[in-house]
């Protein structure tokens, strides 16, 4: 078995880390931000670690990393009691992001964030709208759930209407 | 003991009918489950002996179809249902429905169900067998210049409430004069839109409150016992999140005053099988009547556990006809026992419900711990349904250790794929004013925080294994796709993931 060694930023709550591997079958050593850890890494199945850092006597830590559902560079990772959450950063992501902050002007489209049904839709379109109104309301769950403007603007295309079942992100209305 | 009937049929889903289903085979009972077209591969549909569908997703065209139900029980031999709590279950038409086709109902008597089923004539019932009932109108109010005498008594803020409502719908909060005349209208049209009876009554607000439930077991002798109290003040939206008994708020003294006053109140409308009076405190020792809840509660494992009675057994050997084998002091109260409802809801994100695969379960077990769940690794939950789907029960013997077998159990509970309550739970049970027992029906909007943290400290151990974990995780997915690739040779799985994340990058842009 050969090594393999991978980098990777990992961004949790305001600090990125840096995260350099290099495994060996169930042997691992890994540095983050210079600290480093042996460790025998086990992954029993996906996203779930069993760690024994080979430097704290037989201590052993459960790690479970999954990928969040609305967002890929997102991870939801708890260690025992706690809970994170990351996002990988890659080269590119830092800028995309800066780049999306300064997007307020073009069309957004207000996505269903649940598959359910569409119950009322409180606008038309040509109507202006302001960020945080609400624009549809969908029921799911037996709870009826009012979505709101990602921002201000006019609404110009309108997707559904009252009885419509919706998957979660299908675009119900365009807002430019 | 022989079996108290040969088949039962269960008219619910999830989790509660797989706990029906559970005390059914323990007595040797064999089980019919009914499913809609969205529950074929429900769990509930695993455990049962037999099961038929009955409909499209929606409960109207499925669960709540009395016709479609009794035509199964016909089919199927059953001698009698169980309703579980929710659908039909305290619906006294279907009560009596079942009756007559020759199926026993699991439950209350039509007669005792419409009585609680409005809340004026219950008030009324209550008030004459000296049942405390919550200050406010003697009967249906159907002006505002009726509110506002009725107002000027109580003080400000006041309550109007559909007299068919309940489940904490129908109703709405008044602040002052110059808004009764738009309130009582939005909530008589609310009420006939929501319930086909306009009819609103009037009760004094008071917004913080504890709500505390009694629990009732009587037989067809009028034998009618209390089991203790339940806690239920930890709300959202009306609706219980978390459930203790004991009361920490609750001595012996009271607890004997409102057993006594929700046995009156099951004799007065000749209640029969398990059954639940809700109260509200004031937070000084006050209790008034709320309501009779007619059917097996949701939270019913609590009692079970500081009790060591199995209620829904109890349901179906009353509703066989056998009396009650205990005396009202034989009845013990031992220890505490708290329950977690794990809910498809995003805590972090208002509740907003959250239906769709769970990707990874691993439930907690040991001493004391009991999951009542409804699911299963891999299990797509539909959005048609309520969001419930496990209950997470412990027992200690005493509330300290019952919150820190709690701890301990949902650090262990994996429900990974969709948002959960989980995080709102081990929030809850680390927070001061829990651990006190400080308890009132506002106690989510006092809670602060969200669940992810960040690191503590500038080198906090957890977060750099978080952060090796996520860097292994992506360097075994980057190896599944290369895996993937050279499998199926021109690379056209890369490809479609590919296009796929470019799409998604684009939507995000």
């Amino acid at each position: 078995m050969s090594d393999r060694s991978t980098k990777a930023s990992i961004r949790i709550g305001d600090r990125l880390h840096e995260v350099a591997l290099s495994r060996r079958g169930a042997r691992v050593v890994a540095s983050v931000d210079g600290r480093e850890y042996r460790l025998n890494v086990h992954e029993s199945h996906g996203g779930v670690y069993s760690l024994l850092p080979l430097d704290e006597g037989g201590a052993q830590v459960e790690v479970q990393v999954a990928t969040s559902r609305a967002d890929a560079g997102t991870y939801h990772v708890r260690v025992r009691g706690r809970a994170f959450e990351a996002r990988a950063e890659t080269p590119g992501s830092r800028d995309r992001e800066i780049v999306l902050r300064s997007v307020g002007a073009g069309p957004r489209p207000l996505r269903s964030v649940m598959p359910g049904r569409i119950v009322r839709v409180l606008v038309e379109a040509g109507a202006s709208v302001k960020r945080g109104q609400g624009i549809v309301v969908v029921e799911a769950m037996k709870m009826e759930n009012e979505l709101a403007s990602p921002k201000d603007g006019i609404v110009t295309q309108v997707l559904v209407s009252a009885g419509d079942r919706v998957e979660s992100g299908a675009t119900l209305v365009v807002i430019e | 003991m022989s079996a108290p009937f040969r088949k039962i049929l269960i008219a619910n889903r999830g989790e509660i009918a797989v706990r029906v289903a559970r005390a059914c085979r323990e007595m040797g009972i064999a089980t019919v489950a009914v499913f809609s077209d969205a529950d074929r591969d429900s769990l509930h549909v695993r455990y049962a002996d037999e099961a038929y569908p009955i409909g499209p997703p929606a409960p109207a065209e499925s669960y709540l179809r009395i016709d479609a139900i009794l035509e199964v029980a016909r089919r199927s031999g059953a001698d009698a249902i169980h309703p579980g709590y929710g659908f039909l279950s305290e619906n006294p038409r279907f009560a009596a429905a079942c009756e007559r086709a020759g199926a026993v109902f699991i439950g209350p008597p039509p007669r005792a169900m419409e009585m609680m089923g409005n809340k004026i004539e219950a008030r009324r019932i209550m008030k004459a067998a000296a049942v405390p009932i919550t200050p406010g109108s003697d009967g249906e109010v159907t002006t505002a210049a009726g509110v506002l005498a009725v107002a000027a008594e109580l003080g400000w803020p006041i309550l109007i409430k559909a007299a068919a409502g309940g489940g904490g719908r129908g109703m709405r909060v008044v602040r002052r004069a110059e808004d009764v005349a738009s309130s009582l209208a939005a909530c008589r049209s609310e009420a006939a839109a929501a319930f086909g009876d306009p009819s609103v009554y009037i009760e004094r607000y008071a917004a913080r409150v504890r709500h505390i439930e009694v629990q009732i077991l009587a037989d067809a002798k009028g034998n009618t016992l209390h089991l203790g109290e339940r806690e239920c003040s930890i709300q959202r939206r009306h609706q219980k999140l978390i459930e203790e008994s004991p009361s920490p708020a609750i001595d012996e003294a009271t607890r004997a005053r409102l057993g006594e006053a929700a046995v009156r109140a099951c004799r007065a409308i000749g209640y029969r099988s398990a059954g639940t009076v809700e109260f509200l405190g004031d937070g000084e020792g006050n209790f008034s009547f709320m309501e009779v809840n007619a059917r097996l509660q949701v939270e019913h494992p609590v009692t079970e556990m500081v009790t060591g009675i199995d209620l829904v057994k109890a349901q179906i050997r009353i509703a066989a006809g056998e009396d009650l084998p205990l005396r009202q002091d034989e009845i013990r109260i031992r220890g505490a026992a708290i329950e977690c409802r794990l809910c498809a809801e995003d805590p972090d994100n208002n509740f907003i419900p959250s239906p769709g695969r769970i990707e990874r379960l691993r439930a907690p077990g040991g001493p004391g711990v009991r999951d009542d769940s409804g699911v299963y690794e891999g299990y797509v939950m539909p959005p048609h349904y309520d969001s419930l789907f496990a209950k997470l029960i412990v027992w200690g013997e005493t509330r300290e250790e019952a919150i820190e077998r709690m701890r301990r159990a949902l650090d262990e509970y994996v429900v990974e794929g969709i948002p959960t309550t989980l995080p709102f739970h081990r929030r809850v049970m680390g927070d001061a004013r829990f651990i006190e027992g400080d308890l009132d029906t506002r106690f989510i909007e006092g809670l602060n925080g969200h669940s992810p943290e960040a690191g503590r400290e500038a080198t906090d151990r957890a977060v750099d294994l978080a952060a090796i974990a996520v860097a292994l995780a992506r360097d075994s997915g980057a190896r599944r796709i290369a895996a993937e690739t050279e499998r199926q040779g021109r690379g056209v799985a890369s490809g479609w993931r590919q296009a796929g994340r470019r799409r998604q990058l684009e939507d995000r842009l």
